[in-house]
């Protein structure tokens, strides 16, 4: 059967998996959505976010935009959106986790390729969903080994932009190796739209995503002083739908939820009562529809207080600090931004993910960490050792939980999930 | 591959010390000889020449002085503008022409200055520019004694205070000289070097100055400039070792290094004494030009920048780290002008939420922290006290739209 998938019209498989789509697919994103609404304190203003994700998996629409602007499917966090708003384009983030689109995926890679990767080949197989059919260009760095024959798949059946991240930063070259990438990628970017890059482009572009990263900025700085003031589950919503909602757009929503959430600080209200343990999530990208586990956390009696995760905060957080203001140096800038401070266990060196993760410890006062494990994201499965030894010696408890993209589980991460929680709660010493 | 380079190094080597030894038999434009020229040859020379003072600003002879500075400005900007047409030429890669740029409407206002370290940093520095080269005329010469350890140059006879480097590279005229004088050198010298170390390249050198401002042009231009790395880094550090060593032993072997320096061609000319240029003139065009592709260039291998950063240990101002704030995002090491990489690698020290960052390179132009989006990740202490501490609401706030009070208040 396999040999037969990727011919172009549609064979009956073709047809029976779409079928299947049309009613399970769907079916997964409503009913997280559902559960994160019925999640008590959500803020009024965080409707517009979950519109957007409903929108998107549940009424399958393409991404909002201006008219005429083509997308570019972009597939980790080190594709910089500010080129891509410079010439003209809109990037979506492309990582899956849709459980439907991984069961046809799981059809066609081998067994032991990540769900993540899976979910994104099941999208791209099926003709069913418009934010995948529709980009004009794929941007994918060369990350993770997924990652990597995720990209060689594209290419065979889409335009797409392979980005060469280097393995390692220690060197100047490294990150100027990856600033080359970026002009390569400008010019299959300026073929596609027709805009070049300019100076006053990129310049408008950079302060579109600082407008947005200044909100995000407040957002954090909220969260930071007043570490209940909103659940992590509805965090990694914004931080979602993010992903598929045109910028100035996001920003706007974004700064309305500020702005309730400062009002709700003066308040002095909470979305969670004092005693709830606060967990941090950090590990492998939850990518809508697959927020289990957040909703786990929240469900079972823990506040999500902070996550390390690229599809979460850590995905936008790293501004370009733009020294020289040129073309070249804002490049640079975007370079420099995409690779040095990026936590992604796919790099050699990587302590300063743990660094990373012990600031967030104390910026949020953090009381246990929950290591998400995609199966077979052997990278961050590497990265657990290190960590479970140095939280050993901050005293924070920290859990492994692996799981894949199905509902099956779910009951056991439940239990796993609730014994934690009542771990920090009840055991151990209190603060 | 490697004797190759020792050669080349030798060679360049060799080459500057010549051009150093000979400088004063490359003219680049002097007077005739019939007029008192400035000249510090010895001590009744030195009252002689006072008692001519420099012309008025915008008089005539300011501008018979000022003639070879504007030969200079001159010669940089067609060196300037040789150098972005000929890249323009070798590689076009983001210079292609744009067919029509219809512009997304974000707004494209820019931000006006904020009231912070920058801009105190830059009104020192002008207020030095100034008192450092009409000092003498606006507040008398009672602080001429003083022995400021920068590149202010002594043939201005005007300016507010002294300036080490001219005994410092000749050293056999220090030890001639008289008690008073060595005791008023060393002490202002050592003080100065001591206590603030490079702070006084970052905010009182007029020759800092003048780079900076060409730094800031390139800026407004949004030209292209040509970003260092570590290795042509290490070329800077071994032109510097050379400079210094040109620097200190040149007043032994009979040369002078003020035929060399760039500095002679500025502050003299400016106070309106006609002094005679020999090789400086050129120097202080690749200064310009350098300045204006690379920030602060001549700073990199200034010999008197590396005695004034050898106490740096013990110095007042002092740059720290929390390196478990740090991201290592290495936006501080993209910022600096003198390229100190260890500023973001640096993750171990005594004390990790204050780790002593501060090396020789440094001249605290507080650039890394403006450019650190981590709060509280880079900060500077003066005298025990924080005086400037990365902040990432400020850092956001130099690149977002302008916005209004309202907005800001809401935070």
């Amino acid at each position: 059967m396999n040999e037969n998938m990727n011919i172009t019209p549609m064979n009956s498989a073709q047809i029976r998996q779409q079928e299947r789509f049309d009613r399970k697919g769907t079916a997964v994103a409503e009913k997280m959505l559902r559960q994160v609404r019925e999640l008590s304190h959500m803020p009024e203003t965080l409707e517009p976010f979950l519109k957007t994700l409903e929108s998107i998996f549940s009424r399958r629409e393409d991404a909002l935009r201006p008219q005429g602007v083509p997308t570019v499917g972009t597939y980790c966090v080190m594709v910089p959106p500010e080129l891509i708003y410079a010439q003209g384009a809109m990037p979506v983030k492309l990582c899956g986790g849709s459980y439907t689109a991984f069961g046809i995926g799981d059809d066609i890679a081998p067994r032991d390729a990540c769900p993540l990767v899976k979910a994104v080949m099941g999208f791209e197989e099926i003709d069913a969903m418009p934010v995948y059919q529709n980009c004009s260009l794929m941007a994918v760095p060369v990350t993770c080994d997924c990652k990597k024959k995720l990209a060689g798949w594209l290419q065979e059946r889409r335009p797409t932009a392979v980005l060469h991240v280097p393995a390692n930063r220690d060197r100047d070259e490294d990150m100027e190796r990856f600033v080359g990438e970026l002009y390569r990628f400008s010019e299959q970017l300026e073929q596609m739209t027709g805009f070049s890059l300019t100076y006053g482009r990129l310049a408008d572009a950079c302060r579109m995503t600082a407008d947005a990263q200044y909100q995000l900025s407040r957002f954090i700085d909220l969260r930071r002083k007043h570490s209940r003031i909103i659940r992590g589950s509805f965090s990694m919503a914004v931080m979602n739908a993010l992903s598929y909602t045109w910028l100035p757009d996001w920003t706007k929503q974004l700064s309305d939820l500020n702005d309730e959430l400062a009002s709700l600080a003066k308040q002095k209200k909470t979305a969670a009562k004092e005693n709830q343990p606060r967990i941090l999530l950090t590990g492998s990208p939850v990518i809508f529809p697959n927020f289990k586990l957040p909703l786990l956390i929240e469900s079972m009696g823990g506040l999500l207080a902070a996550d390390e995760t690229c599809m979460g905060e850590r995905g936008f957080y790293d501004p370009p600090a733009i020294v020289d203001r040129t073309v070249d140096g804002m490049l640079r800038a975007l370079s420099n931004r995409a690779t040095r401070p990026c936590t992604c266990p796919t790099f050699a060196d990587n302590l300063r993910r743990i660094y990373r993760i012990r600031q967030l410890i104390k910026d949020y006062r953090i009381q246990g960490v929950i290591y998400h494990v995609l199966r077979g994201c052997l990278v961050y499965d590497y990265e657990y050792r290190q960590l479970e030894e140095e939280m050993g010696k901050l005293g924070i408890p920290v859990i492994r939980v692996e799981t894949d993209y199905n509902e099956e589980d779910v009951e056991q991460l439940r239990i796993r999930v609730e014994a934690f929680i009542e771990l920090i709660k009840y055991g151990g010493k209190q603060e | 591959m490697k004797k190759n380079k020792i050669l080349i190094a030798v060679l360049i080597a060799l080459m500057l010390a010549v051009l150093a030894y000979f400088a004063a038999d490359i003219p680049f434009y002097t007077y005739p000889e019939t007029g008192v020229t400035a000249s510090l040859q010895s001590e009744t020379d030195t009252e002689l020449t006072f008692s001519v003072a420099g012309n008025a600003v915008f008089s005539l002879g300011w501008f018979e002085a000022m003639m070879p500075f504007t030969i200079i400005v001159g010669l940089s900007l067609v060196c300037i503008l040789l150098d972005v047409l000929l890249r323009k030429r070798l590689y076009r890669k983001n210079n292609v022409p744009c067919a029509r740029t219809e512009r997304m409407k974000f707004g494209r206002k820019q931000n006006l200055p904020r009231f912070g370290f920058e801009m105190i940093r830059w009104s020192i520095m002008i207020l030095s520019f100034v008192l450092l080269i009409w000092g003498g005329k606006i507040l008398g010469t009672a602080l001429s004694s003083l022995q400021l350890p920068i590149l202010a140059c002594p043939y201005n006879e005007e300016q507010l205070t002294g300036a080490g480097c001219f005994l410092f590279s000749n050293l056999d005229m220090l030890a001639e000289s008289s008690v008073d004088e060595i005791l008023w050198f060393a002490g202002s010298f050592i003080v100065c070097a001591v206590l603030f170390g490079r702070l006084l390249c970052g905010f009182v050198c007029p020759l800092g100055f003048v780079q900076d401002v060409m730094h800031e042009l390139r800026q407004k231009l949004h030209t292209e400039g040509i970003p260092l790395n570590e290795k042509l880094y290490a070329g800077l550090r071994f032109a510097k070792w050379i400079m210094l060593l040109i620097f200190l032993g040149i007043g032994l072997i009979g040369g002078s290094f003020c035929d060399f320096c760039p500095a002679i061609t500025l502050s003299p000319a400016l106070a309106g004494f006609k002094t005679s240029l020999y090789f400086s003139g050129f120097m202080m065009v690749v200064v310009l030009v350098s300045g204006f592709f690379k920030r602060r260039c001549f700073c990199n291998i200034c010999p008197m920048g590396y005695l004034l950063g050898l106490p740096h240990k013990v110095s007042l101002a002092r740059l720290k780290k929390n390196a478990v704030a740090c991201t290592e995002c290495g936006a501080c090491y993209e910022a600096c002008p003198m390229g100190i990489k260890s500023i973001y690698t640096v993750r171990e020290g005594k004390n990790e939420l204050s780790i002593d960052v501060t090396t020789a390179d440094c001249i605290f132009c507080g650039e890394c922290i403006r450019r650190c989006p981590e709060d509280g990740a880079l900060f500077m202490t003066f005298a025990g006290k924080k005086i400037y501490t990365a902040s990432r609401m400020k850092f956001m706030r130099d690149y977002t739209t302008p916005r209004r009070k309202k907005a800001a208040e809401n935070e």
